[in-house]
């Protein structure tokens, strides 16, 4: 088959009127010189380069080395005729070739595969992947994260050494697998809160020590935030919120402003989401340690009245919430304890030493 | 030689760019990110092959080989900064940490006219033009004098030397660019630049309105400038751009964006690159069947993606 275009051989910008003849192994392309008379070159069809063989009806096929040569053809057929010609050559194949021929109905598909792929990763890979490298994150990161935190959260407030040794001993008394990697301190403060950070330090307000009744509160208080640090949950959530926020952001990256906006947004709320599924991992974990030692579960609940009763009623709406609800919290737990067989007996060594660390409160 | 008007002219079609970005997305992403390299170097055969000067495409041979080597070492290059970074920020030692932190900036303040020098070196050795490729002759050490007088001066002066700077460092560059035996010049000033961005007041004044002059402002100084040089003979290229088509295309474009919940943005990418392109052309004797080929061959591809990963918007 012969079709007319134009040859340009690489070294100058002349365009040379060309006839150009597909043979079975190779572009045979006869051109016409200024001075009239004509040259031949031929193109084994393996040195051409990737083509799309479309951009709006003109084809220009590309050849051999730097400084490359090229023809240009503007001859609705050829592309077809090419295909044609070599079906097997590869310059005319890959993943880009179906888009032209895909019409209407083929990028709707696309679109629909590039959604669905986003939701895939943002719902599933992405979390995963992040849960794995937050499992996999050296004990000593944890340390150093949750010591610089210490540092710029807790530095200012006063600690009640005293106190904070004798909550350690009870905590220790609690035989928990990674006791020893523990710190606990005690803030001088009328806070209602305690809570823990990655790679070993619990923290408790005096405010909620002087609301607790009994050792087993304390206990469930320790196991929840000791569930915390053996089962990396700072780190696991920091991975999630930065993986989630950076993925939204490589997604968004171009289109600033409101579409942007709204996906962060969203993006807190999953994460809030997270973040309570956490708090729920936490407490259910704290009351199997519960259950190991044997302290009575009830704890656990009569914690959450407290904290209850520290909020006034004022609780806030679930989905925008860190934690559930207390009353959630609350009624998830006694259901756990009905279901579970909890064998209990009194200690009396925590029971004193907790006395003692209620006795010592500062006033 | 005769009067010609050689025409710019853009080709580009919103649903073919679609599915090019759409299969770019999903191998980039299945691949975490491997595959972008790739991406870049299709998305730019496209953009360049639907690009028409006087009747002939530009062509893009950029390769996702060459620019996933150039992607690599560009990687090691900040995550090294980085590095150095961190552990100043994390350690104890005070003078460490300050001269670690010096050393982050200061190399970010190096790596940009490097990654402006490489970067153009690959991308005009990988453009080409009836067969003629592009080159870029630019020396590296003229362009860090002129980015750190600017840089210094800019600061100096609360920005007010931005534009002259801005003018310095694209005329050093445009100079430097060759076509095979064509030149290329800008003749634009720095002072009319600063005036252009003054002006940039009244767009408070007008309540917005403003804007489309002031675009088609930076447009015109832009291309007005810019000139070819061939054979000794400077011939002007000349936009038609108005405020007016800025409008318009500027409101449907938002149009499209928002009523496609962003979809149609490859639509719009297309409809801004043809209200540029199809408002140029070159006033004059412009000769384009006499261009040899003078350009050697520059495969490395580090300052592009350099540029690309430091997100600074060069327009070649």
């Amino acid at each position: 088959m012969l079709f007319a275009g134009k040859y340009f051989d690489g070294k100058s910008s002349v365009a040379y009127p060309a006839q150009i003849e597909l043979r079975p192994d190779d572009i045979h392309i006869t051109y016409t010189l200024a001075d009239g008379t004509t040259a031949q070159i031929n193109w084994p069809q393996e040195n051409i380069h990737k083509n799309d063989l479309d951009s709006h009806g003109k084809v220009l096929l590309k050849y051999g080395e730097y400084p490359f040569q090229y023809i240009e053809v503007e001859d609705s057929g050829f592309a077809t005729a090419l295909k044609t010609a070599y079906p097997e050559a590869n310059f005319h194949k890959g993943v880009y070739q179906f888009i032209s021929g895909a019409g209407a109905r083929g990028l709707a598909l696309l679109v629909l595969a590039v959604i669905a792929i986003s939701l895939l990763f943002y719902f599933v890979v992405v979390p995963e992947i992040a849960e794995q490298m937050a499992i996999r994150m050296p004990h000593k990161w944890e340390v150093e994260l949750g010591n610089s935190a210490f540092e710029s959260m807790i530095s200012e407030e006063k600690i009640d050494t005293e106190n904070s040794a004798r909550l350690q001993h009870f905590f220790k008394k609690l035989h928990y697998e990674k006791s020893d990697e523990v710190n606990l301190y005690i803030i001088n403060q009328s806070v209602v809160n305690a809570f823990a950070l990655p790679g070993g330090k619990i923290i408790v307000y005096e405010g909620l020590l002087r609301k607790m009744d009994n050792y087993q509160q304390l206990a469930a208080l320790l196991g929840h935030e000791y569930s915390h640090i053996e089962l990396k949950h700072a780190t696991r959530n920091l991975f999630r919120t930065l993986s989630g926020s950076l993925f939204i952001s490589l997604l968004a990256g171009d289109a600033h402003g409101v579409g942007s906006f709204v996906l962060q947004n969203a993006n807190q709320l999953k994460q809030l989401g997270y973040s309570r599924s956490l708090e729920k991992a936490a407490d259910i974990n704290g009351l199997k340690l519960m259950e190991a030692n044997r302290i009575k579960p009830d704890g656990m609940a009569q914690l959450f009245e407290v904290l209850k009763k520290a909020e006034g009623g004022n609780e806030p709406v679930s989905f925008l919430s860190t934690h559930p609800l207390t009353t959630e919290r609350i009624d998830y737990v006694n259901e756990e304890i009905k279901r579970g067989n909890y064998k209990t007996e009194e200690n009396v060594q925590l029971d004193s030493l907790w006395k003692e660390i209620k006795r010592n409160l500062e006033d | 030689m005769e009067q010609v008007t050689n025409q710019t002219k853009f080709y580009g079609d919103g649903g073919k760019y679609l599915g090019i970005l759409a299969v770019n997305f999903i191998l980039t992403i299945i691949t975490l990110g491997l595959y972008y390299p790739w991406a870049r170097a299709k998305n730019l055969q496209y953009i360049y092959g639907e690009t028409e000067f006087s009747g002939n495409r530009l062509m893009f041979h950029g390769t996702g080989k060459e620019m996933f080597k150039g992607f690599i070492k560009a990687m090691v290059v900040i995550v090294i900064l980085y590095g150095i970074y961190f552990s100043a920020l994390r350690s104890a030692d005070s003078t460490f940490r300050l001269v670690g932190t010096l050393v982050f900036l200061i190399g970010f303040l190096l790596l940009i006219p490097l990654a402006i020098h490489g970067g153009l070196r690959y991308r005009m050795s990988r453009t080409s033009w009836k067969g003629i490729h592009f080159g870029y002759r630019g020396k590296l050490g003229e362009l860090f004098g002129i980015w750190f007088k600017g840089v210094f001066f800019t600061i100096i002066t609360f920005g007010i030397y931005g534009s002259w700077f801005s003018v310095n460092l694209r005329k050093y560059i445009i100079s430097n660019i060759r076509l095979g035996n064509v030149k290329f010049r800008f003749d634009g000033e720095g002072g009319d630049l600063f005036i252009i961005n003054l002006k940039f007041i009244l767009v408070y004044l007008s309540l917005g309105i403003y804007i489309f002059w002031f675009l088609r402002n930076h447009n015109h100084f832009a291309i007005n400038n810019l000139k070819v040089v061939q054979d000794d003979f400077p011939v002007t290229f000349r936009s038609t751009l108005t405020p007016g088509e800025i409008f318009t295309t500027s409101i449907v474009n938002v149009l499209i964006v928002i009523c496609t919940l962003g979809i149609g943005l490859p639509w719009a990418i297309i409809r801004n690159m043809r209200m540029v392109f199809n408002n140029i052309e070159l006033d004059g004797a412009f000769n384009p069947d006499s261009i040899v080929q003078t350009e050697e061959s520059y495969a490395d591809a580090t300052g592009d993606d350099l540029l690309s990963m430091l997100d600074i918007g060069f327009d070649f």
